[in-house]
């Protein structure tokens, strides 16, 4: 496989930098452009009415000596504006020598094109002579953007200004989160004190309670975890004290039978160890909080018949009837061997707590959705206040002669769980013992490949008949 | 000296059962804490061997009942829970030692013995009254000097008349301290070891103060 290169993604402060500038950049140009055309607007208006007023300015009783001393006094050393004055036909006065517009027709304002550039003017006559003052609009255009321009460099030294500003106001922000980050590593799994969210800025806060809602869960788990530990150093300890003082016992005995005898003892109680150790790896197994691995159309029917020719064995040897009295086709989905170890977990229990002599019965049911898993037997039943703790780990029941791992219903329990299936403990109505009841979500077996369906025999109701057969 | 032993664990209490009777104790063993609490109620022991996790009530439960009682058989935590914090609170409420599980048989009896040592305000290892010298620790006897060979019922009733020195016990009491619950007994079995004492250490060490019980002669030191 090609290594994926990741890139780090951009830091807070350059990510805000670079939109803040961007803003700033796009807002200047607005704001530049749009100053160009209100100043142009402006400008339109009060240069023309410059142009009427130099107009109306030159007095009616004008004489051609008088020009000179108005030119002085209307342009005072401006030359964007064009001055001509006709008598009659020929043209006695024009302010520049270099430019030259033709006689305008109309009075009043007008526009006129002289070499590609465009002009204002203003045409007045007086007596005998005909005033026109115009103006290029180029030169109005340039004033325009003069101004606009001047604003550069106020806004250049804003942006300038929030560049500058800006890591510093984000690290004053950011300061929380380096509090936040040498808190927390200051914290072990024994001390696990919630953050302090005194002073920290609102938008801080969502990310402190949720660091403390963490905290609190790992805590939970934390004390769960060691709780565990220490129950299950507590019940590997027990059967180890029972094999030492075993042990001893064989080293003391006085004859060949004793000697057996505590032999027989030390082999009961290794296999009761390693039968613990066992119980303990599947549940720290079935801890970890994966999904089931894979999940596939399972025959409960097929499950409780191979869990009940395993155990047949055991329950002979006590002398209990254990058996299958109702057997209605049971498809739920879910991992075979787990479902294998729901099943046997739960027979084994009832095998162990049931008397010499007792009666297990199992039995399979499709109740509309559901099906249900019931294994009742004659044992002396869990009494109603304990019912809740039986599924916790290590719980044993009372009175038993031969004392199992007190992981059995935890095991069950947490296979349920995975299962969706809900796992509940009452009194069982016909033996007088406990009564376990399992109900898991009902499946059709339609997509199942035939390898299972054929081996199951159950009681298949209508068209499926013919499948499971 | 009569030992109550509470555990639920069944391979551990028949080996500790059978294990602490051969080494000379009377043990009585009980596997809940209901049971162990009415027990405890009726009879007397030298010594309480309390396992923690019991079904029904707990071993600190039962502990905490006998000392709010008043009761102070000294009393041994046999227990798998060996944190600190456990064995602080187990000590807390009352026992006088905390043994974590797993545990070597002849560390049990050492200790049960240095309960009683302690108890008996002694120092010594060796129990003496008189001219008999009893170690519990090898369970021998010496007498004047010389090395008494007692059998192991012999050596229980002198073991227990010497628990209190000077104190008469009673036919019953010496039965209790010596037979746990479930041996036969001969009716005339305190009469006849009794006899066998005297007959090996010597007629006056052992007195009877009739209708009332038997105690050991307040011989002088040799």
């Amino acid at each position: 496989m090609k290594p994926r290169v990741r890139h780090r993604a951009l830091s807070i402060r350059r990510r805000l930098l670079l939109w803040q500038l961007a803003c700033l950049l796009g807002v200047s140009c607005i704001f530049i452009v749009s100053t160009y055309w209100i100043e142009r607007v402006g400008i339109e208006h009060h240069q023309d009415l410059r142009l009427r007023k130099i107009a109306l300015d030159i007095p009616d009783s004008l004489k051609p000596d008088d020009l000179r001393s108005i030119n002085v006094k209307l342009f005072h050393g401006r030359d964007d504006f064009l001055l001509q004055i006709w008598q009659g036909d020929r043209e006695i006065y024009r302010s520049t020598i270099d430019r030259e517009l033709p006689r305008a027709l109309q009075p009043g304002f007008g526009l006129q094109a002289v070499h590609g550039e465009v002009w204002k003017f203003f045409v007045r006559q007086s007596g005998p002579y005909t005033i026109q003052v115009s103006q290029s609009l180029d030169e109005r255009n340039a004033l325009a953007r003069e101004r606009a321009l001047h604003l550069i460099v106020p806004l250049i030294l804003l942006i300038g200004a929030i560049a500058l500003c800006t890591p510093i106001g984000v690290n004053a922000g950011l300061r929380s989160l380096h509090r936040i980050s040498s808190e927390l590593e200051t914290r072990h799994l024994d001390r696990l004190i919630p953050l302090d969210p005194h002073d920290e800025p609102e938008e801080i806060l969502p990310v402190i309670e949720a660091i403390n809602t963490l905290l609190a869960r790992l805590g939970q788990a934390a004390v769960v975890q060691q709780q565990f530990l220490a129950d299950a150093s507590h019940e590997l300890r027990t059967p180890l004290a029972g094999l030492q003082l075993q042990v001893t016992m064989v080293e003391q005995a006085q004859n060949p039978a004793s000697r057996s005898e505590a032999l027989a003892a030390v082999t009961a109680s290794v296999k009761r160890a390693g039968r613990l150790v066992e119980q303990l790896l599947t549940t720290s197994r079935l801890d970890a909080d994966l999904p089931v691995a894979r999940r596939e159309m399972v025959s409960l029917n097929q499950i409780v018949r191979e869990a009940i020719m395993r155990l047949a064995q055991i329950a002979e040897a006590r002398h209990i009837d254990l058996g299958l009295i109702q057997d209605e086709a049971a498809w739920v989905r879910g991992a075979y061997d787990e479902l294998t170890l729901l099943v046997v977990n739960l027979i084994e229990n009832a095998i162990r707590y049931t008397p010499k002599g007792g009666q297990i019965d199992v039995t399979l049911r499709g109740q509309g959705v559901e099906v249900c898993l019931v294994i009742e037997d004659s044992g002396p039943g869990i009494p109603h206040a304990e019912r809740q703790r039986a599924f916790d780990r290590f719980y044993r029941g009372r009175g038993v002669a031969a004392a199992g791992s007190g992981l059995g219903l935890a095991i069950v329990k947490r296979i349920a769980d995975r299962h969706a299936a809900s796992v509940s403990l009452d009194d069982g109505a016909s033996l007088g013992g406990l009564r376990v009841y399992v109900a898991f979500e009902r499946h059709e077996p339609d997509e199942t490949p035939p390898c299972i369906a054929l081996a199951t025999q159950g009681d298949a109701s209508g068209s499926r008949r013919g499948i499971v057969r | 000296m009569r030992l109550c032993l509470v555990e639920d664990d069944l391979a551990i209490g028949s080996s500790l059962h059978a294990g602490l009777r051969s080494c000379g104790f009377t043990v009585d063993w009980v596997q809940d804490g209901e049971t162990a609490e009415d027990t405890l109620r009726v009879t007397d022991y030298t010594t309480v061997l309390l396992d923690i996790g019991l079904p029904g009530k707990s071993g600190l439960d039962v502990l905490n009942a006998l000392r709010s009682r008043g009761n102070d058989t000294p009393v041994i935590i046999l227990s798998a829970r060996d944190r600190v914090a456990d064995r602080i609170n187990g000590l807390d409420s009352g026992a006088d030692d905390y043994l974590p599980k797993p545990f070597d048989l002849d560390e049990l009896t050492a200790r049960i013995r240095a309960l009683r040592r302690r108890r008996g305000g002694r120092t010594s290892t060796l129990m003496r009254h008189g001219q008999i010298v009893f170690d519990p620790a090898r369970q021998a006897v010496s007498y004047r000097g010389a090395t008494v060979s007692l059998r192991s019922r012999e050596l229980a009733f002198l073991a227990a008349l010497m628990e209190e020195p000077g104190k008469v016990l009673s036919r019953s009491q010496l039965i209790d301290r010596v037979y746990g619950w479930d041996t036969d007994i001969e009716s005339n079995a305190v009469e006849f070891h009794i006899h066998a004492l005297r007959q090996k250490l010597s007629a006056g060490a052992i007195r009877n103060m009739r209708g009332v019980g038997y105690f050991l002669a307040d011989e002088p030191a040799a």
